[in-house]
Formats: structure tokens, C-alpha cells, sequence
């Protein structure tokens, strides 16, 4: 089998890749591991989906089975079931990314293993990576105490209940106050169990102000901020975990307390799963765990492209469609100008004028992507080290300023986007090189 | 005079809502908000979401199927009865295969609120 590109991930990313790149005419195929489409949308049944794109309020699945009908209608091939044990480029030569265009037939080679159809091999001139993340868990955090039964992540609570039907435990403490853990402790207390706190070390919530209004407040859950978790006490089974107010930054161990309870659920960030890419070769950005892109959202390996949670968490399922989308037209773009089509035929973003790198400064945790295009108008996304209630998000080229955005109420767990107009940054030199910050201002 | 974080969209606006009978707003990025600020004052409503027990029919079975099937009030219920009916709810069985907007209680208890199906589940699983 041969595609023009393999998307690898069934989720909210993979599809909107996919109808992007067989919008332009292009043939490409979905593969994921799992019996079904749609990734963790599935199984987050609570509403809040679909705001941005529909410009309506939908659940988790509905959101998924609108992007999945249009996959049907398309007739885009899907393999479920199905793991990519490996994608290699037989000749590097292959598919390099040479501006006048090389002959990228048969560029990657991927091997697709499923229970069903056995191995196969499928090759293809692109590939884009939208394989999501994986939850941190107890180790990621170092969590001392007993490792009885009774400690699930936030997301793997979430599956139990919503789609298994299993409750996890009758007393839970939620550790982090990522969304996710915002919205287990409402499920769990619609679900018959007692929510007993929610635990979180730094000084503001991770998760959106509405989830603290309505997934804590209305049930009347405590959160206790700046205290850090000392250890988890239980035998065979959880029986408390243990937490202390941060004081200067450390834990003050003689205010200690014992919150009794007989599950703990980790809601403590999101990894992005990049195990395949690492094997191909792809180098990741250490600030977000994913792949390091271009302003074309393509990374170091020239015709694989990277969208999603996989390229960085997000916090909106709204916004990786945006993403995905624009990472499925680059890759109609790559796709288009290594066929040798003429420039007229090409699409807006196949020029490249040349990358400029962008670095991290003040504030700003990560930037994706790691580049920008002179030529071109574009979207960067951010995310702020600290919350302030202003601030003023500038890309500085040494001492000038060569774009700024105002923003209000920053948050840490919230994206920021600044979409660069077309022309900001013709003006630079080749060699320029920016650096994103994110300053306070104190007038409203 | 009371506060509340607007849950509309994920912007969650810090809205102040004055006494009544004016309710008025302030705080509020949009309408919605508005809306959502006079209700939350008057008459709180949340659209709840909840899953029910999926069943199979006669002579199916594959444990790769979901065993909930989830569902949603078609518009926000009193938040006050929230709690009623996740407990009309635990008693409802939802025969598979099901379609977005299969109705599962049709106008519940008279507030106008359905109860209607959010997944597409079919019966064979690729």
C-alpha cells in the first residue's frame, strides 16, 4: 500500500490532519491502537467541546463523531487495532528538503502491526505525528509513602467510569489540579464517591477558572493550594495521604495533616508520546517534550510533521483542530512542491523564504513553533511561567521590538497565540535571531 | 451583590451580578456572560452529563464494547435536581448500537430538558 501521507493517531489531531490533506487531494491513511477513533475524546463525556470550532457547547464524543463523520464521508482509510511498531527512510536521500523539489515516492516506510491483519507494511512520501500523550504519574512526582492499591492517573479514573463502568474508590484526595482532575472529582462525586480535596503545590490552580467554579464549588470540594503531598499512607489499600502547607517554598512538616481517603487520583500534567518519533530520529524541544518544528510544523526530519498533544500539550481540543489542520496543509504544501508542480500551483505556504530561529525568554515556557518564516503570516503558540492579570507577549530582535500582543488574565495552564501578520518579520537579516517574553503591566 | 466565574467557554470571566430585580452584570466579555450572571443569581442550571448501563441484545457479545454509554440534558437543568436525576439515571438501560441524540428520557420531569445519547457506538468493532 502506498499513501501520500500516514497519520499516525486517531484522535482529535490525526483526523483534522487527515481531512486537511485529503481536502487538497491528497491520499492518506489513520492508524491507531485503538478499537476506535476519536483517541480520549471518547471518553470525556462532560461538555465544554466545540466552543472555537462548531461555535457550540458539545461532550467529548459528539466533538469526535462530527471530525469521525467527516473522515467517513471523505473516505479516508483508517486501520484501528493497528500499532506502528516502526516508520524508516530507506534512503535518506529521499524526500530531502530541497527547495526545488525531489521525488519523495516511497520516502518513509512504516511497519503496522495488528492482531487482526498481522504485519504489514504501508509506504508513504509524508508522515504526520499525532499520537497525543500519556499522563505523568506517581513517579514523575516522587511520592513517597506505601504503594498499596487504589492510585489511578486522573485519565485512567476517567476511562474506568465513563466507559468501563467501574468506580475506583469511595473516598478520593485529587493530587494536582490539572482539568482533568477537576473534572474526575465532579464525575466521582456524580458518581456516588466522596470527594475529599484537591491538593495542588503551586499558589493557583492548573486547570481553567470555570472547572474550580463548577467541578469544586458546586460541590463544595476543598482545594488547598501551595500544599505539597508528603506521602501516601495504606497498607493494602490506600488510607490517607499526607500534606503540609509549602512555607518559603519547602513543606512546613509540624503542619502536617492527614486527609483520610481510600483512592488518590493523579492529576499532574501530560507528557506528549513521542517513543516513535525518537526511534525515527525526530529531535525533541526538552521545554515541551515533543518535536522540535519549523515554522511549517515540520520537524528536523525532513516530510514528518508533528500536531497535537504530541507536539505539545494543549489545553483546548479546539485548538489542536486549528493546529492539525494547518499541519496537514504544510504537509499538502511539502507534498505539492516535491512533485515539481510550478510555483503558481503551490500552495501559500510552500515558500520559504528562510527560518529564524526563536528562543524562549522572560516568562515564556516553551515556544512552538521553534521557528519562524520571514515571508509568511503565521501562529505561534505559548505558554506563560506565571499568572498575571496583563501582559504583554513581544518577539524582540535584540533591542527591537518586531511584534507585540496585550493579553489579559495569563494563566500558566492557558495557551497563548499570537498570530504574526504577514510582513512583521520580512525586514530581518537571515541570521536573526528572536526571543519571545511575556512582561507584566500593571495598568488594566 | 454576588460573584461568580462564568462558565460559558473556557475564558471564565470573574462576574459581578448586582441585586434584583435588575441583576445587573458586570465583568461579563460577552452576552453569554450576561445571561449566565442573571441565571446564576436567580436560578442556577447546569447541563449535566452522566452515562448510563449499555446492553447488548439478544446473542451479542464482545468485551471490547463499551459498557457505559454516555449522555447529556439537551438543555441545563435546575442545579438543585442534579442530583435526582443522576438517580433517575442509574436505573436506565441503553440498548446498543446508539447514535448522537438517541433519546433516552424524552422531557424530564417536565422541565423541557431531554436526555439524549452523545456516542456513536456500533455493534461491530473493526
Amino acid at each position: 500500500m502506498t499513501y501520500d501521507a500516514l497519520i499516525v493517531g486517531a484522535g482529535a489531531a490525526g483526523m483534522a490532519a487527515a481531512l486537511s490533506l485529503a481536502g487538497r487531494g491528497h491520499s492518506c491513511a489513520i492508524v491507531d491502537r485503538e478499537g476506535f477513533m476519536g483517541g480520549i475524546l471518547p471518553q470525556c463525556i462532560h461538555s465544554g467541546f466545540g466552543l472555537h470550532l462548531f461555535g457550540e457547547e458539545l461532550t467529548g464524543p459528539e466533538f469526535a463523531a462530527r471530525l469521525e463523520t467527516e473522515v467517513a464521508l471523505a473516505g479516508i482509510p483508517t486501520f484501528l487495532n493497528t500499532t506502528v511498531l516502526s516508520i524508516e527512510r530507506p534512503d535518506p536521500a529521499r524526500g530531502s528538503d530541497d527547495p526545488r523539489g525531489s521525488d519523495t515516492r516511497g520516502a518513509f516506510r512504516a511497519l503496522l502491526s495488528s492482531s487482526i491483519d498481522g504485519v504489514r507494511r504501508v509506504e508513504c512520501r509524508s508522515v504526520v505525528l499525532a499520537m497525543g500523550s500519556r499522563e505523568r504519574n506517581r513517579g514523575n512526582i516522587r511520592i513517597a509513602g506505601d504503594r498499596p492499591a487504589g492510585i489511578f492517573t486522573a485519565g485512567l479514573a476517567q476511562r474506568l467510569i465513563n466507559v468501563d463502568g467501574y468506580l475506583p474508590g469511595k473516598r478520593a484526595v485529587i493530587i494536582g489540579s490539572g482539568d482533568i482532575g477537576l473534572i474526575m472529582a465532579r464525575r466521582l462525586s456524580l458518581s456516588g464517591a466522596k470527594v475529599e480535596a484537591v491538593v495542588e503545590i503551586a499558589r493557583y490552580p492548573s486547570g481553567l477558572a470555570r472547572n474550580i467554579a463548577q467541578c469544586l464549588d458546586d460541590f463544595g470540594i476543598p482545594l488547598y493550594l501551595s500544599h505539597a503531598t508528603l506521602r501516601i499512607v495504606g497498607k493494602d489499600r490506600v488510607t490517607g495521604v499526607e500534606v503540609a502547607p509549602l512555607v518559603n517554598g519547602a513543606p512546613n512538616v509540624d503542619r502536617a495533616f492527614t486527609i483520610p481517603c481510600d483512592t488518590v487520583l493523579l492529576s499532574v500534567g501530560l507528557i506528549p508520546e513521542n517513543e516513535l518519533s525518537s526511534r525515527m530520529g525526530v529531535p525533541l524541544n526538552p521545554a515541551t517534550n515533543g518535536a522540535s518544528v519549523d515554522s511549517r510544523l515540520m520537524t528536523a526530519v525532513p516530510g514528518v510533521f508533528a500536531c497535537g498533544n504530541a507536539l505539545h500539550i494543549h489545553d483546548l481540543v479546539d485548538r489542536v483542530v486549528g493546529e492539525a489542520t494547518r499541519a496537514g496543509s504544510f504537509c499538502a504544501d511539502w507534498l505539492e512542491r516535491s512533485r515539481g508542480k510550478t510555483a503558481g500551483e503551490r500552495g501559500s505556504g510552500g515558500q520559504v523564504l528562510g527560518e529564524i530561529s526563536v528562543r524562549a525568554g522572560k516568562n515564556v515556557r516553551y515556544t512552538v513553533p521553534s521557528s519562524l518564516d520571514r515571508a509568511r503570516a503565521q501562529t505561534l503558540s505559548t505558554r506563560s511561567m506565571v499568572p498575571m492579570d496583563h501582559g504583554n507577549f513581544c518577539l524582540r530582535d535584540g533591542e527591537s521590538v518586531v511584534f507585540e500582543k496585550k493579553l489579559s488574565w495569563v494563566r500558566p495552564g492557558e495557551m497563548i497565540f499570537a498570530e504574526i501578520p504577514e510582513g512583521a518579520l520580512g525586514a530581518l537579516r537571515t541570521d536573526a535571531a528572536l526571543e519571545a517574553s511575556i512582561d507584566p503591566e500593571e495598568t488594566a | 451583590m454576588a460573584e461568580y466565574v462564568c462558565v460559558v467557554c473556557p475564558r471564565g470571566c470573574a462576574l459581578t451580578v448586582g441585586d434584583g430585580p435588575d441583576y445587573a452584570v458586570t465583568g461579563n466579555a460577552c452576552p453569554r456572560g450576561a445571561a449566565y450572571g442573571r441565571s446564576e443569581a436567580t436560578d442556577p442550571k447546569r447541563t449535566m452529563t452522566a452515562t448510563c448501563r449499555a446492553v447488548l441484545p439478544e446473542g451479542v457479545s464482545d468485551p471490547r464494547l463499551p459498557r457505559r454509554v454516555p449522555v447529556r440534558t439537551t438543555v441545563p437543568i435546575p442545579r438543585a435536581r442534579v442530583g435526582e436525576l443522576v438517580a433517575a439515571l442509574l436505573r436506565v438501560e441503553v440498548t446498543l448500537p446508539t447514535r448522537v441524540g438517541d433519546v433516552v428520557i424524552a422531557d424530564w420531569e417536565g422541565t423541557g430538558a431531554s436526555v439524549i445519547v452523545t456516542r456513536d457506538i456500533a455493534l461491530t468493532v473493526e
